[in-house]
């Protein structure tokens, strides 16, 4: 595998509530991230999963330890690290054309050239029927591919996708994470993934970094060595599902105890 | 839905209501309660304006009301939605003089009556001034809450792909508020148009507002009675031509379903 392109050091992240109190969101997390890495970062709410993306895409500062990419400290959002939010974050006032090339936009590309890298990744995401149509005009899943294709436009080295498979049904799921798979291997991202599906996790991930809530902490990192495309039903898919499981319900029970 | 029914009823059911009204208005004018100088009937009203139109007066005061109206309208709101958008960007000058616009804002526009004719004197600048004030908070503080209520993940996309904060501005921020600002531009459409009368009462020679206060120097009440149709008929009209443009605006941002065939 190729040299490390994320590295987290001893990062911890307070919050001050409402009624002025320290709160640990995320202690003592130490992670190295590869070049061309698929990573998941899996683990129930409250575990920090969110709040570590955020801090290694540049959107949030660490209260305590160092987030380095390519070397270099983090110090805030850059294009060549792209994110994928959730509730995808489109621009409804722009069509899928215009929401696509915005990134190459703003970087002062010319119309015709940008348009051309544009309908590029709208093909690549196959949505090259729905250029000209707006955001809300679209699926759940085909709204997911429009951001996918907007964050690969500007040609980043990473991206950072928070949950962006939550909010759409079973079978589109599915397909989507086939998509992210397919894509991943045909252009040679590091993507950091977080999600809270175990399947969606190993099906996913080169390495999945299991974390626990109170305080937000990495509780064990599991290696998936099985080839691609994976089978979800095959027997190295399922074996290492199992034990994912069983490390998850670990957590699971020791946060249990911890509230009890 | 209840009561659907043939097509054109949407249009013919309120004429309808129009003439019953109408039949109310000239029985009571028959009953004899009032004369004639107090509550002039349909018929009279009707007189009366063919009077003015023969005279060639009536469309000049409908013109100058809408010459006012629309300078003191497109001034408010184009000064309004540009520093909304500012106190809204930035915080700190909204801390600043937030406690200023609150204090402000309460204070109706005719109250400013005597300072806009010591300032303004005689002519179209006092209505202007009213005018502009009753639009320009509307537009401003719809403005400063679009820009506020603002999705942060839009923020959040334009800075990760690091977009200018002049383009965050133009590209991001005004775009994803507009369609709330329209929402301001109709209130404060209506609050300029209602404070119409009231700037033409004071130091105007001409226009609606003029039309009534010095129709009541004359007892012509027909005149009254029909400056206040006239204005009445134009806010709907501008009303509508309002609700044509959000509806224009929404189906080009997005925010409406477009049908497809």
């Amino acid at each position: 595998m190729g040299k490390a392109k994320i590295v987290i050091e001893g990062v911890e992240k307070s919050f001050q509530n409402k009624a002025g109190a320290w709160q640990e969101a995320l202690t003592g997390v130490d992670l190295e991230i590869r070049e061309g890495e698929f990573v998941c970062l899996l683990g129930p709410s409250g575990c920090g999963k969110t709040t570590l993306l955020n801090m290694a895409a540049g959107f949030d500062h660490p209260t305590g330890g160092r987030i380095l990419i390519d070397g270099e400290p983090v110090s805030g959002p850059d294009p060549k690290h792209v994110t994928i939010f959730q509730n995808y974050g489109l621009f409804p006032w722009r069509t899928v054309l215009g929401n696509v090339e915005y990134g190459l936009e703003v970087q002062g590309v010319p119309r015709p050239e940008r348009q051309e890298i544009a309908r590029e990744y709208i093909d690549l995401v196959g949505l090259e029927k729905f250029a000209g149509h707006h955001p809300h005009e679209l699926s759940g899943g085909m709204q997911q591919r429009v951001a996918l294709a907007r964050a690969l436009a500007v040609d980043p080295e990473i991206i950072f996708m928070d949950e962006p498979f939550g909010a759409l049904d079973a079978m589109t799921r599915y397909k989507m994470q086939e998509e992210i798979s397919r894509i991943w291997q045909e252009k040679h991202k590091t993507i950091i993934f977080v999600t809270h599906d175990i399947d969606e996790a190993v099906y996913l991930a080169d390495r999945i970094v299991l974390m626990s809530p109170h305080p937000g902490r990495v509780k064990r990192v599991l290696e998936v060595p099985v080839g691609r495309p994976r089978e979800r039903t095959g027997y190295d898919f399922t074996t290492i599902r199992d034990k994912v499981f069983r490390e998850f319900e670990l957590v699971h029970h020791q946060d249990l105890e911890f509230q009890i | 839905m209840r009561g659907q029914g043939f097509k054109g009823e949407k249009y013919l059911t309120p004429l309808l209501t129009l003439g019953v009204l109408a039949g109310i208005w000239q029985l009571v004018v028959s009953s004899g309660i009032y004369t004639l100088e107090e509550l002039p009937g349909p018929v009279q009203v009707a007189k009366g304006a063919a009077e003015l139109w023969a005279r060639d007066i009536l469309l000049e005061h409908i013109g100058v009301s809408m010459y006012r109206f629309g300078v003191a309208y497109l001034l408010a709101v184009s000064s309004g939605v540009v520093l909304g958008l500012i106190l809204g960007w930035y915080n700190r000058m909204l801390t600043a003089v937030d406690p200023f616009i609150q204090i402000l804002r309460p204070i109706s526009p005719i109250a400013w009556f005597p300072l806009a004719l010591l300032w303004f004197g005689i002519g179209n600048l006092p209505a202007i001034f009213i005018i502009f004030l009753s639009a320009f908070f509307p537009a401003l503080l719809a403005t400063v809450n679009a820009v506020r209520n603002v999705d942060p993940v839009y923020i959040k996309v334009a800075r990760n792909f690091r977009t200018r904060e002049r383009d965050i501005l133009l590209k991001v921020v005004v775009p994803a508020a507009f369609p709330h600002i329209m929402v301001g531009l109709h209130i404060a459409l209506g609050t300029a148009w209602i404070h119409l009368v009231a700037g033409e009462m004071l130091g105007a020679q001409s226009g609606l507002g003029y039309l009534i206060v010095d129709s009541r120097n004359f007892l012509r009440t027909d005149w009254i009675i029909l400056g206040m149709i006239l204005i009445g008929l134009l806010g709907l009209a501008l009303d509508r031509l309002m609700r044509l443009a959000e509806k224009w605006v929404n189906k080009n941002w997005g925010f409406v379903p477009k049908t497809h065939e």
